[in-house]
């Protein structure tokens, strides 16, 4: 091993990628390795939930990691912006509405706005909950609930390093991952998340 | 097969893990535990890590009164403490937060509410959530005999404790207790994020 600390890391990350590449991958960190063997429409369609309800035009979809990685890859040629939140995180519920209003400021020039619920699509209230916060927030996202609500899976598969939502993540055009904003050590502010987003499709233009 | 697969697949996760606490958390399992002092709890005394002398393991936990998550955890703390207190385990629960309703006077409610059976500190300097590199609530760490951290990371693996398949913080105490290496010494804690002072 290396002495520099700064080798260090990049030869563990190097080694994070490498591993990636050959495995499903958390998503963070390891953007080569997004471009999919998708060709398998039939396991796709396993991720559409018969149940998912809608309220006020507002629907609710689970996801797991192969449609998460699916959404972005239909996503490409647009910047995307994932929110995840909970209804049991209350600043996750304070930040949300600038969520829905960054889908509004910036849909027509080319983001897709996603939320990422981890509250637990199993159990009936919470999914009520779940919906009936995006309705009142008048989310009209592609908003979706992680099949394995709040448990460590979520924050593994979706790789929301540091264990604490609110969490974003934001995509490029090509569906690389080019920024991420945790909440595990500071407040996220919302003007950094403008401003990425500005930047990325300024860019890509 | 199926089992060197799983490993395989779970090498980024834990790798990824691995990075993310070099950057986030300046303790390593095995490294030797920062001791605290002084702290106030609930019961109106000091407190410090030398209290636990006689423990063979103590089980340092970072949580609070307003986080859900933290709230979902607090009775399994109790039973944790109960089903360990003969074994020679000592919860020690602390709360950092720059809160009100995470203060003495809202944490000494909650306690009596919740009954407590472990001693339940506030640092209000947050030294010691500096110190043990906390980032949310609740984080947990198991320091072994010799005051080494043996553990980090989340209790289980699933808030609602109906849904809980892996017990990560009781396996690792059992793994000390007999001697042995935690099976998964670091896993992703979850929870609140710590309110540092501005």
């Amino acid at each position: 091993m290396p002495r520099n600390p700064l080798r260090r890391r990049a030869l563990w990350c190097s080694l994070v990628l490498a591993v990636c590449s050959l495995a499903a991958c958390p998503l963070a960190g390891c953007s080569g390795s997004l471009r999919p063997e998708w060709n398998d429409r039939a396991a796709l369609e396993v991720n559409e939930d018969p149940q998912a309800g809608a309220d006020g035009g507002v629907s609710l979809e689970v996801i797991d990691e192969a449609g998460y990685r699916e959404m972005l890859e239909s996503s490409r040629g647009q910047v995307v912006l994932v929110d995840f939140w909970a209804t049991w995180c209350p600043p996750c519920r304070k930040l949300f509405p600038h969520t829905v209003q960054m889908h509004h400021r910036f849909a027509d020039m080319g983001l897709k706005v996603v939320s990422v619920s981890l509250d637990d699509p199993e159990e009936p209230d919470e999914r009520q909950a779940v919906l009936e916060f995006l309705a009142e927030k008048e989310a009209l996202l592609g908003n979706y609930i992680s099949r394995y609500g709040s448990g460590g899976k979520s924050f593994e598969v979706f790789a929301i390093t540091g264990g604490t939502v609110p969490h974003f993540k934001l995509y490029d055009r090509n569906g690389k991952l080019h920024k991420t904003f945790a909440s595990d050590s500071q407040t996220i502010e919302p003007e950094e998340i403008e401003l990425a987003i500005e930047e990325l499709l300024g860019d890509s233009h | 097969m199926a089992g060197k697969w799983t490993m395989i697949l779970m090498l980024p996760l834990v790798a990824a893990v691995i990075v993310s606490c070099g950057q986030a958390a300046p303790l390593k399992v095995s490294d030797a535990a920062p001791p605290w002092a002084g702290i106030p709890g609930i019961d109106d005394k000091e407190h410090a890590l030398a209290d636990c002398k006689k423990a063979k393991a103590v089980v340092l936990v970072f949580t609070c009164n307003h986080c859900p998550v933290a709230v979902a955890y607090e009775d399994r703390l109790v039973a944790l403490q109960k089903d360990y207190a003969s074994k020679g385990v000592q919860v020690v629960a602390v709360c950092v937060n720059d809160l009100d309703q995470d203060r003495l006077p809202a944490m000494k409610k909650r306690a009596a509410e919740k009954k407590f059976n472990f001693p339940y500190i506030y640092d209000e300097t947050q030294k010691i959530g500096r110190d043990y590199g906390a980032t949310c609530t609740p984080h947990v760490f198991l320091l072994d005999q010799k005051r080494k951290i043996a553990y980090m990371g989340a209790i289980d693996d699933h808030n609602n404790p109906k849904k809980v398949e892996e017990h990560y913080l009781r396996d690792a105490i059992d793994a000390v207790l007999a001697g042995k290496e935690p099976p998964k010494p670091v896993t992703q804690q979850r929870g609140c994020g710590i309110k540092w002072k501005p």
